[in-house]
C-alpha cells in the first residue's frame, strides 16, 4: 500500500533521511519510533507529499506520489487522513466548522447528516461540549483530539499522525491509541504513527520501525524488538 | 564580483517566483475557482475595516486643500476656482494614493500577517492536506477582494473629500453652494475621473499581489511574520508611490 523507496532528505547540508526503504501492507498499523529530532515528522511529510525529497520515490496505492503534480496530489489527498503534531487547526473556524469543512469540501451531505457526523466523531475523540470553541480557546490535547477527528471525519485508505499521544494524559493516550486501532481497523486503512511513547505505540501497532541518524536500526513487531541484541533498541525500549 | 552577482541573481529569482504566484492565483480566478463566501467575507471586512479612517482622511484633506486654496486663490481675486482646484485634485491624484498607502497599511498589513500566521502554524499545509488548494481558499479570495474593494474606497474617499471642501468653501470662503456644486460638477471631466481610476485599478492590483504574496512566503515563526507583513507594507509604499510617478506621465501624455 505505501511504499517508501530511497528516500534522501537534508536541510542545509545536514543529513535528515538516508535512503530510507519501507514497505507498508495494506490494513497494516506502523508504528515509527525514534529520539525527538531525528526526522519522524519529515519522513512522514515526505510521505504526504507536502516535503519533496532529495531523492527517492513514495508509492502510495501504486501511485508516485513525488512525480505527481499538485492538483494530482490534492485529490489523492481527499483518501488520506494527515494528523499534524499541533493539530494545525484553522484558527478562524470553531471546532465544528473545522471537523466539518472536510466533508463540506468533499461530499455532498446535507447540513443535519454533517452536523450528526461532527457530533458523533466528537463523542469519539471525548470531546463533546466543545464544538463552539476555537482552537486558541483549547488545551494542547483538546486541539490534538480535535485534529484528530478531522483527519478521521472522511473515511480514508491511508492515516497519518504526527504523534497522536504526546501531550495528553496516561488514560487519554491510551483512549486515543485504542481510537486510532479500531477506526484504523473498522474501516481497514493503512496507518502510520510516529511517536516516541513506547508502551502507546507497542499498543496500537502491528508493527514498529526505529529511526536512527537517518536509518531504520530495527523494523519488526514488539517480540522482534523486544528480543533485538542491538544495544541502541534495548536501551530504547527499556 | 560574487558580492554584485549573487543578490542579482536571487532578486530575479524572487521576482520570478513572485510572478508564479500571481500566475497561479490569477488563474484561479479566471478558471473560475472563486468561494464567492470568502469572497464576501473578505471584501466586507477589508472594506469595513479601512473605511473609517480613510473618511478621516480624504475630509482632512479636501479641507485643508479649499482652505489653502481659499488662501491662494484669493490673491488672485479667483476663489471662485476652489471648487475646481479641490475635486481635480483629489480625482487626479490625491484619493487614489492615499486610499492605496492607508489601504496597505491597513487591510495589506492584515491581509500578510493572516496568512503569515498560517503559514506559520501550518494551517496552510493542513489544507493541501485537506485536499484543497490554499490558493484557491485561502489566497485567491484576499486578492479579489483587495482589487474590488479598493477601487470603491477610492471613490467614497473623492466624495467625502469634495463634501470637506464644499463646507469650507460654503462657509469660509462664501461661495454659493449651487455655484460650487455646479463648478466641481462641471470641473470633473470624464479623462480626469478615469486617470484616477486607471491609477487605483493598477494599485489595487499591486498592494493586493504584494501583501498576499508575502503572506504566503511566510516562514521563521512568529519574527518571520513581523518581517514578512513590514515586507508587505513597505513595497506597497515604494511600488505605489513609484508607479504613481510613471503613470501620472504616461496619462498625462496620452490624454492631455
Ligand atoms: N523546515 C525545516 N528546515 C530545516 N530543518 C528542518 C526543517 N524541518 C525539520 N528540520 C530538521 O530536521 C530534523 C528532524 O525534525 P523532525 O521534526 O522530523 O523531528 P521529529 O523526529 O519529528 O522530532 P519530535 O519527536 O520532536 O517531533 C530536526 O533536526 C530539524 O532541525
Ligand atoms: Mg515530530
Amino acid at each position: 500500500m505505501i511504499n517508501v523507496e530511497n528516500i534522501k532528505k537534508s536541510f542545509s547540508g545536514q543529513v535528515i533521511l538516508d535512503e530510507i526503504n519501507l514497505k507498508i501492507p495494506s490494513g497494516e498499523i506502523l508504528a515509527i519510533l525514534g529520539e525527538s529530532g531525528t526526522g519522524k515528522s519529515v519522513l512522514l511529510k515526505t510521505i504526504m507529499g507536502l516535503l519533496k525529497p532529495d531523492g527517492g520515490k513514495v508509492e502510495i496505492d501504486g501511485v508516485n506520489m513525488t512525480k505527481l503534480p499538485e492538483r494530482k496530489k490534492l485529490d489523492l489527498r481527499k483518501k488520506i487522513g494527515y494528523l499534524f503534531q499541533e493539530g494545525a487547526l484553522y484558527d478562524f473556524m470553531n471546532v465544528f466548522e473545522n471537523i466539518a469543512f472536510p466533508l463540506k469540501e468533499h461530499t455532498k451531505l446535507s447540513r443535519g447528516d454533517i452536523k450528526e457526523k461532527v457530533l458523533n466523531v466528537l463523542k469519539v475523540v471525548d470531546l463533546e461540549g466543545v464544538e463552539a470553541k476555537y482552537p486558541t480557546e483549547l488545551s494542547g490535547g483538546m486541539k490534538k483530539r480535535v485534529g484528530l477527528a478531522r483527519s478521521i471525519i472522511l473515511d480514508c485508505k491511508v492515516l497519518l499522525c504526527d504523534e497522536p499521544t504526546s501531550g495528553l494524559d496516561p488514560i487519554r493516550s491510551r483512549d486515543i491509541s485504542d481510537l486510532i486501532r479500531d477506526v484504523s481497523k473498522k474501516i481497514n486503512c493503512t496507518t502510520v504513527i510516529t511517536s516516541h511513547d513506547i508502551e502507546n505505540a507497542f499498543r496500537v501497532s502491528d508493527r514498529l520501525a526505529l529511526l536512527r541518524e537517518g536509518k531504520f536500526v530495527a523494523i519488526g513487531t514488539q517480540q522482534d524488538l523486544e528480543s533485538s541484541e542491538d544495544l541502541f533498541v534495548k536501551d530504547f525500549i527499556r | 564580483m560574487n558580492v554584485i552577482i549573487k543578490p542579482c541573481i536571487n532578486f530575479i529569482f524572487s521576482l520570478g517566483r513572485a510572478f508564479c504566484f500571481l500566475g497561479e492565483v490569477l488563474w484561479c480566478i479566471i478558471s473560475g475557482r472563486i468561494r464567492f463566501g470568502e469572497l464576501l467575507k473578505q471584501i466586507y471586512e477589508q472594506g469595513l475595516q479601512s473605511v473609517v479612517i480613510i473618511a478621516l482622511t480624504s475630509l482632512a484633506s479636501g479641507i485643508v486643500l479649499a482652505l489653502q486654496g481659499y488662501v491662494m486663490m484669493v490673491r488672485f481675486g479667483a476663489k471662485e476656482y476652489i471648487a475646481q482646484l479641490v475635486a481635480l485634485s483629489l480625482v487626479r491624484e490625491l484619493s487614489p494614493v492615499f486610499t492605496a498607502l492607508i489601504f496597505s497599511g491597513k487591510a495589506g498589513a492584515r491581509i500578510a500577517a493572516e496568512l503569515g500566521t498560517m503559514n506559520v502554524n501550518d494551517q496552510m499545509l493542513a489544507t493541501r492536506t485537506l485536499g484543497v488548494d490554499p490558493i484557491e481558499f485561502l489566497v485567491a479570495p484576499r486578492m479579489l477582494a483587495c482589487i474590488l474593494v479598493l477601487p470603491l474606497l477610492t471613490v467614497f474617499s473623492e466624495i467625502v473629500g469634495i463634501a470637506g471642501g464644499y463646507y469650507i468653501g460654503v462657509h469660509e470662503a462664501n461661495i454659493p453652494s449651487s455655484f460650487y456644486i455646479n463648478q466641481t460638477l462641471k470641473s470633473i471631466r470624464f479623462v480626469d475621473f478615469f486617470s484616477g481610476f486607471a491609477k487605483i485599478i493598477f494599485f489595487s492590483g499591486i498592494v493586493g499581489w504584494v501583501c498576499c504574496y508575502q503572506g504566503y512566503s511566510t516562514k521563521g515563526g512568529s519574527l518571520g511574520v513581523g518581517k514578512y507583513t513590514t515586507n508587505a507594507v513597505a513595497y506597497s509604499y515604494i511600488l505605489v508611490i513609484v508607479f504613481n510617478t510613471i503613470l501620472t506621465k504616461v496619462i498625462l501624455t496620452l490624454w492631455e
